[in-house]
């Protein structure tokens, strides 16, 4: 065993311990009741409802917002009123200020729908529960 | 004064009139209508589009899956077909499977499950009417044919990730050393070269007696009171034993080559016989003697086939 040893293994421990120790990657868990968690309180998410069709045809105005879905344990597509806009994880849209119509499914699966209520622009992380 | 000057419209209210409608409904005929946010989709017109693409990609399923998968993805993307989706699916499953790519595999999965999410989406209530791709028969089909392209890349995928068994060696029959079979064709070959040598000592044995018998006939058709008697004695005499020499030579090389060359023809022909009965030919070995006779010269000819 050499002299240089002892400093090695010594760093090797500290350098596993400070591993260890360090914080573990947040898991994009959402615990709430609905299934989906918003990260900004300006917007709102209504379960389980949904717009008329005057609601969908209603003009949006104002600077876009940058929404992105993601799955909690999974996949999904999301459709945003009564259309397909992308696939999580991944899913980054742009969606204009105001009331969306939203599904989001894997295959027959629903893993939620409502009507997602945009801030003006900004940006939005929407973490859908799956199962 | 100025006023008064200008004839025409002021004094016709109805060609006024007319000229400011068709000023009006000129632009209004002729400029395009403001683009509506979001075109309508029909299954008629989604399959006029998807055809296109079809048609693309089709020539280049068979030689190039891979590329025909990203068309076909990249169109899918654009149009948001499910078909498309779907056949982006197949198209990387193939192009997986050819080149045990994971990961095209697993692009199969992704996008035959997008296809399958707006299959089904299609089908809900919440889904735009004006956005519609398939006619309500064919979900049905193009949902079974998503699903198989999602379990047959799973399946594809699983086979992938196997470890690779190593093959149980194949016991390869064990290779004479030589090229030629072992049926005693090499003992046939030695018994009819010693069996020639042989004949070749029965010759010096005929060779040597005839020698031998002329030398004696010489020796008594000598006259013995010739002055060179003894010379010419001692000549044939010499050559008596020459021949007798050749002759006992002869019937030694006859004896041995004889000897070996019957046990090792009968050998070789009894080896051969087995080698037929395991292998399953017909052929058997076969040597023959003939008479040959011509001018000046007789003997014996041996002919054989192994």
């Amino acid at each position: 065993m050499s002299l240089r040893t002892p400093a090695v293994l010594s760093a090797l421990a500290l350098a596993l311990t400070l591993g260890a120790a360090a914080p573990a990657r947040a898991a994009a868990a959402c615990s709430d009741a609905s299934g989906v968690c918003l990260s900004d309180d300006k917007a709102k998410w209504e379960p389980d409802t949904s717009l008329s069709t005057k609601q969908l045809k209603a003009k949006r105005k104002g600077p876009a917002c940058k929404v992105a879905f993601e799955i909690d344990g999974g996949r999904g597509s999301v459709f945003v009123n009564g259309r397909y806009a992308g696939t999580a994880p991944g899913a980054n849209l742009s969606l204009l200020p105001g009331k969306h119509d939203i599904q989001v499914r894997d295959g027959q699966k629903i893993l939620a729908e409502g009507v997602l209520t945009v801030p003006k622009a900004g940006s939005l992380q929407v973490t859908v529960r799956h199962g | 004064m100025i006023a008064h000057s200008i004839p025409g419209p002021a004094k016709r209210p109805a060609l006024k009139l007319a000229a400011a409608l068709l000023a009006v409904t000129l632009p209004i005929t002729t400029l395009p209508l403001p683009a509506l946010a979001a075109e309508d989709v029909t299954p008629a017109r989604a399959a006029g589009v998807r055809k296109t693409v079809q048609d693309r990609a089709k020539p280049m399923l068979s030689r190039d899956p891979g590329g025909a998968a990203s068309l076909l993805a990249g169109e899918a993307k654009k149009t948001s077909d499910p078909v498309l989706f779907i056949d982006a699916g197949e198209a990387y499953l193939a192009a997986g499977v050819a080149e045990r790519d994971k990961a095209a595999l697993e692009q199969a999965i992704e996008q035959a499950s997008i296809g399958l999410d707006i299959a089904a989406f299609q089908q809900d209530p919440r889904c735009d009417p004006g956005w519609q791709h398939l006619d309500a028969g064919e979900f049905e089909r193009e949902v079974s044919r998503g699903k198989q392209v999602i379990e047959d890349s799973e399946k594809a995928i699983a086979d992938l990730d196997k470890p690779v068994e190593a093959e149980p060696p194949v016991e390869e029959p064990k290779k004479d050393k030589g090229t030629t079979p072992r049926d005693g064709r090499g003992l046939i070959a030695g018994g009819a070269l010693a069996t020639v040598v042989g004949v070749g000592g029965l010759a010096m044995i005929g060779a040597g007696l005839a020698l031998s018998s002329k030398a004696q006939k010489d020796v008594d058709a000598l006259d013995p009171s010739a002055i060179d008697y003894d010379a010419q004695f001692n000549d044939i005499d010499k050559k008596g034993k020459t021949a007798n020499v050749v002759a006992y030579a002869g019937i030694g090389v006859a004896a041995v080559g004889l000897g070996v060359g019957i046990a090792l023809l009968a050998l070789g022909v009894k080896k051969r016989k087995a080698y037929r009965a395991e292998h399953g030919g017909s052929e058997t070995a076969r040597w023959n003697v003939a008479p040959a006779l011509g001018y000046g010269y007789g003997g014996l000819t041996l002919g054989g086939r192994f």
